[in-house]
């Protein structure tokens, strides 16, 4: 009887040590591949943030009312509340109808799906971008400044809706006015 | 009876907890020789692309593109591997009057090495030989990366970040029309394992082509 209980007892640990390390090996892999789907959605909000960089500061200087000078900054768009810029644009540079020429248009713009290509697959990720007013210390600012900060959000997109970054990678920069 | 019984049931279960614990050693030495390859290969890959990155800034430096075009149209293989890509810098010396330049060609040419095989997958791998040329002096090796590339691909991007079929005639036309730099490549782990979590690595990054 005692010899039957000493084994019972060492598969337990036995089985229980396994158990643990498969365990270990499946977070291991689980954060390896997590942090590469990090690299990507990087490289996607990177690529993002250059389309943005390309545009005009604000609508007057793609209409031209703007003239180059600190006066520039009474053209330039405000909104009241909580978004100082329209939102809800669904621009032409990732499949929608708007466009999108100037760095606010991209404001809560609706979700893009942007791929990023490996090879022969592609993975998906979901690209949303907010802008606001920054002042030179580059806090949030309720009044037109020459700086606009521009932050881009990038979650992998998977049909069945899971998603392997606990939570979306962001990269932020401020373009700023010239006159 | 009952003694021949307990020592079969003894040798069992001895056996059964010597498999078990030699399977776990076993999957355990797999693991950390996957972590360390893994490790390898993204410290490679972080090297690499920091080089690159650095250099491919330095694109059309102290050049005025509505006069030259600051590289040539990139060369891709059947794969979608770029093969050769060439672009060019000046230097600027404002020490003597009129400003003295130099140009400078810097060349890359990815070459076949051979196959890496991982979780039984074969994967044709090359290295990036990197070459740089003074006016129109011979070209001079100068770098090259690790043996591991598997996918390597440059584009030139539109304001839209998409790819320019051929840049040059684009930027010939219209100087701004090419505004970023796009490069992607893969790498493959260094050891050769039966079983990696990851068995390729993928990196990609935009840069701004200088005005």
């Amino acid at each position: 009887m005692p010899q039957t209980m000493l084994a019972f007892l060492a598969m337990m640990v036995v089985g229980t040590h396994a158990l643990n390390t498969q365990r270990y090996e499946m977070l291991v892999q689980q954060r390896d591949v997590r942090r590469e789907i990090e690299e990507m959605a990087g490289s996607v909000a990177l690529e993002t943030m250059e389309i943005i960089r390309v545009r005009a500061w604000d609508q007057s200087v793609v209409d031209g009312t703007a003239v180059g000078d600190a006066s520039d900054l009474n053209l330039m768009e405000m909104l009241d509340g909580q978004d100082q810029f329209t939102v809800g644009h669904d621009c032409t540079i990732f499949g929608g109808t708007d466009t999108c020429d100037d760095i606010d248009d991209f404001h809560k713009m609706d979700t893009a799906l942007r791929p990023f290509v490996m090879g022969l697959d592609t993975l998906w990720f979901n690209v949303d971008v907010t802008v606001r007013y920054v002042d030179f210390n580059l806090n949030p600012s309720s009044v037109v400044t020459p700086n606009k900060e521009v932050t881009v959000s990038v979650e992998d997109f998977w049909q069945n809706g899971d998603s392997y970054l606990q939570s979306p990678v962001q990269m932020s920069r401020v373009f700023s006015y010239e006159y | 009876m009952i003694l021949i019984l307990d020592n079969i049931a003894a040798f069992i279960i001895g056996s059964t907890i010597f498999l078990v614990l030699m399977a776990m050693q076993m999957r355990t030495t797999e693991m950390n020789i996957d972590q360390t390859s893994t490790y390898m290969m993204k410290n490679q890959a972080a090297s690499f692309s920091t080089w690159i990155e650095e250099d491919l800034l330095n694109l059309g430096e102290h050049m005025d593109k509505s006069v030259t075009t600051p590289f040539a149209n990139p060369v891709y293989d059947q794969h979608g591997n770029t093969t050769s890509f060439t672009f060019y810098q000046d230097t600027l010396n404002t020490t003597v009057v009129p400003a003295d330049t130099v140009r400078i060609a810097t060349r890359y040419n990815l070459a076949f090495v051979g196959y890496s095989t991982s979780t039984g997958d074969s994967t044709a791998v090359y290295k990036l030989e990197r070459s740089v040329r003074y006016q129109t002096g011979p070209w001079q090796d100068e770098g090259e990366s690790v043996p591991l590339i598997s996918v390597f691909r440059i584009d030139m991007l539109d304001m839209n970040a998409q790819p320019i079929a051929d840049p040059v005639a684009a930027m010939t036309a219209d100087p701004t029309s090419v505004r970023n730099t796009r490069i992607r490549f893969a790498m493959v782990p260094p050891i050769e394992t039966s079983r990696a979590t990851l068995n390729k690595i993928f990196y990609g990054s935009t840069l701004l082509i200088p005005n």
